[in-house]
């Protein structure tokens, strides 16, 4: 006896395959011959599915309340559970942005950004603690978050110096929310590997040695810090670099892992040129000192083997408030504690 | 040597009790045993050096403790990490990101004690992850608030001092340098969790003040439990204390936490859990009540509340991490071969 199959057929295109009935036949080739003969004589359908009886397995008719019971209990899941406002209920109303990164001065955005890139850096670097390759990397990642953790603090200060707001450095952390941050997008980012955090340290710290340099001889109350700063940073730089060299010719796996965490992180250097055109106080300068921390981090790239993926064009800016799912996240565990407790003395 | 010329060396000698001069008399008179002169050596305050000769069970007892006090020093790092992104003021944060660094640099002070003995540091890390090594009991307890981390510092940190002062006195020298370091660390550890919960306690507000009582009532036994059982059902300890390797016993300094601890809670103004509690003028010490002791003996036995987290935090740190620290030996081994074979990367 041949076997038994289920005929279903679509009517015509954008209509779900219906399901029309059954036909007998050795193969599919027959059965598909036999459903169009008897099923679609007066074009019906333009597809038909055959499929073996057998291979069809409904739910037992017996156990079928425990299976939908619960689907009674969503009236969430329908639109008419929605209601709309009538015509003339309309909102009149609209809300008001207050965009502060517009208000503030050049000067001061511009060490603003650099303190909120400290600050989640240092966030993202406390991360590591406990979960470090070795004892001597945990040391090492505390003392580069103690570094960027006392930047951040000394440049909310010199924001709120630039243009006397009535905010201490604490407030500016833990009162504003995260659309208000305005840090670089790719400090943010989540450091899944020690590839991420290396390649990260590269590229914010040679980025801020410079900043810091360049910075230092065009303001005077900040070439002290500057000084103490600089050097402390080519610590953070050195260890990134020893680091680079030897994931990205040690062993196959860890060149492939350094390799695509670059990838990822490449395209947001764009960022930092787009803010240094957007913020150079120091324009007097030569070109190769604006520019030096990039051609020192490729030139490395480049020397231990890793391909640097291109830039984009266009590129929405973290100092602009273009952040990432992960920025809200991250800043809601940073004042969690801070926001429970109101009016709390720490 | 004999017993008369062992009390003619001075106290704290850093000769070895088996020098080759001595060694020589030794053979020569054929009176005492080897660990006779060795024990006492040890019993009139000389210092052993990790090139001397030891008995066998001097050593493997000095590794035990030595590595599961290292342990104890990063598994602690975990209760306190787990605050630093929330910690509720940038310098708190600072002073927690460093206070936690220190613990790391502990442990790496004690694992290189251990290898001064033959230990290995991977080895005493494997037999951690593995269960077969121990740690404190205290850090299975989990931090649950802000105020666990003021608490961990006055109390865990003020009953590993007491411990650990002692400690600078014994017979192992390595040992006895890593102490001296480690107290000197860990007397801004217990100040600072002091000195956040007074602040808190005093100048903050109702809702902090019910957050450090609850903190306290949930770590005061967990920290009498640090001193380990009472004497009566502690092994090991006659000889050891006989070493020179433990100093004093662990109902003793247990006394002594207890007496300081209840002084300064008045000064901070909390109540310690325990309605027994009070000063015996004749003592000289307070009464108090014992901590739950078959509790103690289950977290020990690895059915504490955290064990299994800890140990999973720390076969992740290794696993996840295992080929970075595979590329730094690949490379180091690559930076070997060009140096022997090609003159241009030697
Ligand atoms: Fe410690
Ligand atoms: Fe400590």
């Amino acid at each position: 006896m041949p076997e038994l199959w289920e005929v279903f057929i679509r009517p015509k295109n954008g209509i779900d395959f219906r399901h029309c009935g059954s036909v007998r036949a050795a193969d599919p080739e027959l059965a598909l011959q036999a459903a169009r003969d008897l099923y679609t004589r007066r074009q019906e359908a333009i597809a038909i599915w055959v499929v073996k009886s057998k291979n069809i397995h409904a739910l037992d008719p017996d156990i079928r309340d425990v299976y939908f019971a619960s689907a009674d209990e969503h009236p969430e899941r329908y639109a008419g559970y929605y209601s709309l406002p009538e015509a003339s209920k309309i909102s009149r109303r609209t809300a008001v942005l207050e965009d502060k990164k517009n208000q503030l001065p050049k000067s001061a955005a511009f060490t603003l950004t650099l303190a909120d890139s400290c600050f989640i850096q240092t966030q993202r670097l406390c991360q590591w603690c406990g979960q470090a390759p070795s004892l001597e990397e945990e040391m090492a990642i505390s003392n580069i978050a103690l570094d960027t953790l006392s930047y951040a603090r000394y440049l909310y200060q010199e924001t709120i110096n630039r243009v006397e707001l009535p905010e201490t450095p604490d407030t500016l952390v833990f009162k504003r929310d995260a659309r208000q941050y305005r840090n670089f997008r790719f400090i943010e980012l989540p450091q899944y590997s020690f590839a991420d955090l290396v390649l990260r340290n590269l590229i914010f710290s040679s980025f801020l040695q410079n900043m810091f340099q360049r910075n230092k001889i065009a303001d005077e109350k900040f070439y002290s810090f500057s000084e103490k700063a600089i050097v402390e940073i080519q610590y953070h730089v050195d260890h990134a670099h020893n680091w680079i060299r030897r994931l990205s010719v040690g062993t196959a796996i860890a060149k492939q892992r350094i390799q695509s965490a670059l990838d990822i992180v490449w395209p947001h250097t764009r960022e930092l040129s787009l803010f240094s055109e957007e913020f150079d106080v120091t324009d007097h300068l030569q070109s190769q000192t604006r520019c030096s921390w990039h051609h020192r981090a490729t030139d490395l790239l480049r020397e231990v083997g890793l391909a640097l993926p291109s830039l984009p064009d266009r590129y929405r800016c973290g100092y602009d408030g273009y952040h990432t799912e992960h920025l809200g996240r991250l800043i809601s565990e940073t004042q969690s504690v801070y926001r429970e407790f109101p009016g709390g003395i720490w | 040597m004999t017993i008369n010329q062992l009390s003619n060396l001075p106290n704290k000698s850093v000769m070895s009790p088996l020098d080759e001069p001595s060694m020589a008399n030794v053979s020569d008179i054929q009176i005492q045993s080897k660990e006779d002169v060795f024990d006492a050596y040890v019993a009139h305050g000389g210092r052993v050096e990790a090139s001397h000769w030891m008995p066998d069970a001097y050593r493997k007892t000095l590794i035990r403790q030595v590595s599961q006090h290292a342990h104890s020093e990063i598994v602690g790092m975990l209760p306190e990490a787990n605050w630093l992104i929330s910690a509720p003021s940038l310098e708190r944060k600072q002073i927690l990101i460093a206070k936690v660094q220190d613990e790391a640099g502990h442990g790496l002070y004690l694992y290189s004690v251990a290898e001064t003995l033959g230990a290995k540091r991977k080895d005493l890390t494997d037999a951690l992850i593995d269960g077969r090594a121990k740690y404190s009991s205290v850090f299975n307890y989990p931090s649950l608030t802000w105020a666990d981390v003021g608490t961990i510092g006055w109390l865990v940190d003020g009953a590993a001092i007491l411990n650990q002062v002692t400690l600078c006195e014994t017979s192992y020298g390595p040992y006895a340098r890593a102490m001296i370091r480690i107290c000197r660390e860990e007397s801004f550890h217990q100040r600072q969790g002091f000195e956040a919960l007074y602040r808190m306690f005093a100048e903050g507000t109702d809702a902090q003040r019910s957050m450090i009582q609850d903190s306290i009532n949930r770590w005061w036994a967990p920290s009498l439990m640090m001193f380990g059982p009472p004497d009566t059902d502690s092994n090991n300890s006659a000889q050891s204390m006989k070493w020179g390797i433990k100093i004093k016993t662990n109902d003793t300094l247990r006394q002594e936490f207890v007496n300081t601890i209840a002084k300064q809670s008045r000064i901070i103004g909390v109540t310690i859990p325990d309605p027994s509690l009070k000063w015996c003028p004749v003592s000289g010490n307070y009464v108090f009540t014992q901590p739950d002791w078959e509790e103690f003996y289950e977290v020990i036995g690895g059915r504490g509340m955290c064990n299994q987290d800890r140990l999973e935090n720390i076969r992740r740190a290794r696993d996840d991490n295992e080929w970075v620290m595979d590329a730094a030996e690949k490379y180091e081994a690559q930076q070997g071969n060009y140096a022997a074979g090609d003159p241009n990367h030697a």
